[in-house]
């Protein structure tokens, strides 16, 4: 997969992107062994640097009637960059590279550290950690289980208790062999984001 | 004649002691000014303000280079760290959002006098249904994580547009969460300091201080080692032209007196008479130095700089008397050889006294002193000089073998000049286009290298370029703010239609109180609101009762006061206002920078726009820096040249007098003017365009130069082969000491003085060699 120009950093902080920075990821297609344990399914990412992704991605707040919905593209390269392209309604790419974040809408970009937006930071190296099978740099963050359902397996995300303000209470990873079919981000109080995942396979 | 002598003597140390205590006293600056014109016009003395002491004279540019980039970039957060805490800079920028809480709150609770798109229009049921789904959609990505908080608070995206109102400069490209260098070689940072642009000492206090805090992090990190801070921006640069300059002064004149020096003791072999015959330059240095601080509220260094060549001119007058007289001959000198020395000196005066009118306080001074200088060196040689010497005063005179008969061989070539005179012209005409550099740079002492340094750490920095401007002239801020906004409306429609790339203007960090009030009272009062909200909250789809706090936060904004720049202390916007948004003199000038679409700025297009902002008492025009100060410039360069005409009509006029025949006034004239071709089509040929410098060189060609051409035409009446041979001596020493002042002038780096220098080296010889070839073939010498 060709690398998207890096863009370029911006002045100012966005009061938005604190509060705000909307993610979620993660893709992918690995061998089909049967796995049923946290290892054996974060073995199985880590055979794949190079993921990508369609995604759909269904919010529900008591701000809206309706859940909003939104659709885009999901990039992976091993070790550290995740890049969230959000196609409709609107055009936005978050692209996460190292400890930099850049979010560029139209004409704007804004460029932040990980550490500007703490709360922030377990969210995007769990999932990082989680696609490129990294075991220690998820549990840094998270405690996780993980269970066998029906359909296929489930991770369990739970934030540490010493991790500040989290944007969530748990995250759940659901998937099918060696691939991720879905992402739940849980807030609480029927505060939820569903992402569902479709991977591509790279030209 | 003892009498006479204590009378001389006396008179001269008074003379010594009141112009050494005007000295003494004398303001000296050292800043660039002098060669910035003290223009007449108004608008053009705004812009030279605005240049020497406009917000763009406050930037400092900070590069770290070398090391690894993680290491830079950790020497980016200490650097920028240490100065935010100094009170020297008013503004410490490297890409890092750490100094920037302020603002976010600031936009946060200020969004409806900040954005833009507040109106009453905005807030009816379609306004706010239309506001609420664009906002939905275009904040729908930030949903996922837990963006409704922020969307219940302010559902019509108005934070949103106060931002993207703000965001509109190129940023720079950021690497381990600092600016870096397009090519991420370098980690960069802007600072403002608190001292003006034209405060050179303020300056140079902030540069050391970022050398010290930088020199102090780089030894407590080991990574660092082989890290390099490179300077640049305006006051960095005046900093460096002022040492320069005093360096160089010193330099050269220690240069040149030792070189005159050494070269005068191998003539006189004597210590004692090496003492007098500096007297008449310590007497003109003091001379001219007294006049310029009587003159002029300040004594440019630049000016004693060129004060050297006075070292060359006035030496030569002792040198006059000693080798052409010796003591018996001395009132056979003052009748017959002072009137020739009077007149030489007297054609250098005028020449020099053209430039008094300069509008380049530089070049006046120039003149000043070196007519004072040359008036005081003449009257310590003629009187004191004589007086002061001892009764048994004698200088061997120097035999060259051969010097006698050379100016006989020389005439024999004079037949050379004619074809050297045509290929002059011939060169002339056909570099005409070339001849002259018109660009105000070509004055300035910032090494080409520097400059291109300084446009790359701007590129890289989307640092606003400085070089077209609109600027708005009012009675108060507030009237100053309101002209912004309303040009930056016009502005704003030459953006989308792609005339201009961008634009920069204080009332977006800062709008006028009436643009903040109409704002304030486009929001409805509390009752209507929320019957307008619920209706559109239904038909976009929001939960009504979920947007609570976007009610109350209007019901708020209000009644909160409108923002006046005490509010935006501790802000980068705060920091932008005050860079954009200046007191001058009794006035309030508001900058708004243009930045260029890639095909240039249309000028027309730009002023025609703004002629539509029409607002009692307000001045608004657009200006190219560049473009302006190089009409400027061109503007000086015809006034030089106006006076440098004046300056030769001045010397003719005179050589007519004492000569009464306009033959012989023209044949005095005819070696100088060739001397003055030459160097010229020298200049052509080497493809170096001269400059204001060079052209008044040419005109100290004539200047200098004459002194010779008078002494070959006064031999060629000499009968006594005796003298005419101590003249000849006499004339090759004088050349040799103006040549050596002037070539160690155009060693100098700094451009104007090596512009004047190179001229008039090799012009005051050239002046020599052409009088002695074209002096008239009778006296001693043709027989």
């Amino acid at each position: 997969m060709s690398r998207p120009r890096r863009p370029e950093p911006r002045r100012r902080g966005s009061a938005r992107h604190w509060l705000v920075l909307g993610l979620a990821a993660a893709c992918g297609a690995a061998p089909s062994a049967h796995a049923d344990t946290i290892a054996e399914l974060l073995a199985a990412f880590a055979q794949r640097p190079h993921q990508q992704a369609r995604f759909v991605e269904q919010t529900y707040t008591r701000l809206l009637k309706r859940p909003s919905e939104t659709t885009g593209e999901l990039y992976f390269d091993a070790p550290d960059r995740l890049e969230k392209r959000t196609l409709t309604p609107t055009r936005e790419d978050l692209l996460v590279e190292g400890e930099d974040i850049t979010v560029s809408r139209g004409a704007h970009r804004r460029t932040f550290r990980m550490g500007d937006i703490p709360p922030l930071r377990p969210l995007l190296e769990g999932l990082r950690a989680t696609l490129a099978g990294d075991m220690a740099g998820l549990n840094a963050h998270f405690s996780v289980s993980s269970a066998s359902t029906e359909a296929g397996w489930l991770l369990t995300l739970q934030p540490l208790a010493d991790e500040p303000q989290a944007l969530y209470q748990r995250i759940l990873i659901r998937g099918r062999d060696g691939r991720v079919q879905s992402i739940q981000i849980e807030r609480g109080a029927g505060e939820r984001s569903l992402m569902t995942i479709t991977p591509v396979e790279p030209p | 004649m003892n009498r006479r002598r204590l009378l001389v003597g006396g008179l001269w140390l008074l003379a010594v002691a009141v112009c050494g205590l005007l000295v003494a006293r004398a303001r000296y600056s050292t800043d660039l000014s002098a060669f910035l014109p003290a223009t007449p016009d108004a608008r053009q003395q705004l812009l030279v303000r605005l240049l020497r002491e406009g917000p763009g004279s406050q930037l400092l540019l900070l590069s770290i280079e070398g090391a690894q980039p993680e290491a830079r970039a950790r020497l980016s957060q200490g650097l920028a760290a240490a100065l935010r805490s100094e009170p020297v800079f008013t503004m410490v920028a490297n890409g890092e959002l750490a100094g920037f809480t302020h603002d976010r709150t600031l936009l946060f609770t200020r969004r409806y006098l900040f954005s833009p798109t507040v109106g009453s229009e905005r807030f009816t049921v379609a306004g706010l249904s239309t506001a609420m789904s664009a906002t939905l959609a275009q904040q729908a990505s930030s949903l996922a994580l837990g963006g409704a908080e922020l969307l219940a608070h302010d559902p019509t995206g108005e934070l949103q547009s106060s931002l993207d109102e703000l965001d509109t400069q190129t940023p720079a490209r950021t690497e381990n969460g600092v600016w870096v260098s397009a090519q991420g070689d370098r980690a960069i940072l802007m600072a403002r300091t608190a001292a003006a642009g034209s405060d050179t000492d303020g300056q140079q206090r902030a540069i050391n201080l970022v050398g010290t805090r930088f020199a102090q992090l780089s030894a407590r990190l080991p990574a660092a080692a082989g890290a390099r801070l490179v300077l640049s921006g305006p006051g960095v640069f005046a900093a460096q032209a002022r040492s320069t300059i005093q360096r160089e002064v010193g330099r050269l004149s220690v240069l040149s007196t030792v070189l005159i020096g050494l070269l005068l003791l191998l003539v006189y072999r004597s210590l004692s008479v090496l003492a007098l015959g500096f007297l008449p330059v310590v007497s003109g240095a003091l001379a001219g130095l007294s006049a310029v601080t009587l003159g002029f509220d300040e004594v440019y260094g630049i000016t004693l700089g060129f004060g050297i060549t006075l070292i060359g001119e006035a030496v030569d007058y002792s040198i006059y008397l000693f080798v052409q007289a010796s003591a018996a001959d001395r009132p056979q000198w003052t009748r017959s050889l002072w009137p020739t020395i009077r007149l030489g000196m007297l054609t250098s005066v005028c020449g020099f006294a053209s430039l008094l009118p300069s509008a380049f306080p530089g070049l006046a001074q120039l003149g000043l002193y070196t007519v004072a200088g040359l008036l005081g060196a003449a009257l310590a040689t003629r009187f004191v000089l004589p007086a002061l010497l001892p009764a048994n005063f004698a200088i061997r005179p120097i035999e060259i073998p051969g010097l006698v008969q050379l100016p006989g061989v020389l005439r024999r070539l004079r037949w050379v000049l004619l074809p050297l005179a045509l290929l002059a012209v011939g060169v002339l005409w056909v570099h005409r286009a070339t001849l002259w550099n018109r660009e105000l740079s070509a004055l300035s002492p910032v090494s080409l290298a520097d400059q291109q340094r300084d446009a790359a750490l701007r590129t890289d920095l989307g640092a606003a370029d400085v070089s077209n401007l609109v600027i708005i002239s009012a009675a108060s801020s507030e009237v100053a703010l309101r002209g912004a906004g309303l040009a930056s409306e016009r502005l704003a429609t030459l953006v989308s239609a792609g005339t201009l790339a961008g634009y920069d203007t204080p009332s977006r960090y800062l709008p006028s109180l009436v643009v903040q009030q109409a704002r304030q009272s486009s929001l409805p009062e509390a009752a209507l609101l929320r019957e307008r909200t619920h209706a559109a909250a239904q038909s976009v789809g929001f939960n009504a009762d979920a947007l609570e706090p976007f009610l109350q936060d209007v019901a708020a904004a209000r009644s909160a006061p409108l923002l006046t720049r005490a509010d935006l202390v501790g802000t980068s916007l705060g920091a932008a206002v005050d860079s954009l948004l200046l007191p001058l003199d009794s006035r309030w000038i508001a900058l708004l920078p243009l930045r260029a679409p890639a095909n240039g700025i249309d000028d027309g297009r730009i002023a025609a726009a703004l002629a539509a902002v029409q607002l009692p008492g307000v001045n608004i025009f657009a200006v190219n820096i560049k473009g302006e100060s190089d009409l400027l410039y061109q503007q000086y360069l015809r006034g030089a040249l106006r006076l440098c005409a004046a300056g030769l009509a001045a010397i003719t006029l005179l050589l007519l007098i004492a000569k009464r025949s306009l033959l012989r006034a023209a044949l005095l004239l005819l070696p100088l003017a060739l001397a003055a071709l030459a160097v010229a089509s020298g200049f052509a040929l080497a493809h170096r365009p001269m400059n204001l410098l060079h052209l008044i060189g040419l005109l100290l060609i004539f200047a200098v130069g004459s002194n010779y051409a008078l002494f070959f035409d006064l031999s060629a009446s000499q009968p006594d082969a005796k003298i005419a041979a101590r003249t000849l001596g006499s004339l090759l020493l004088a050349n040799v000491t103006a040549v050596i002042a002037f070539g160690v002038l155009s060693s100098s780096s700094v451009p104007v003085l090596s512009a004047l220098g190179a001229t008039v080296a090799p012009g005051a010889f050239l002046a020599l060699l052409f009088s002695a070839m074209l002096a008239r073939g009778s006296g001693a010498h043709a027989r």
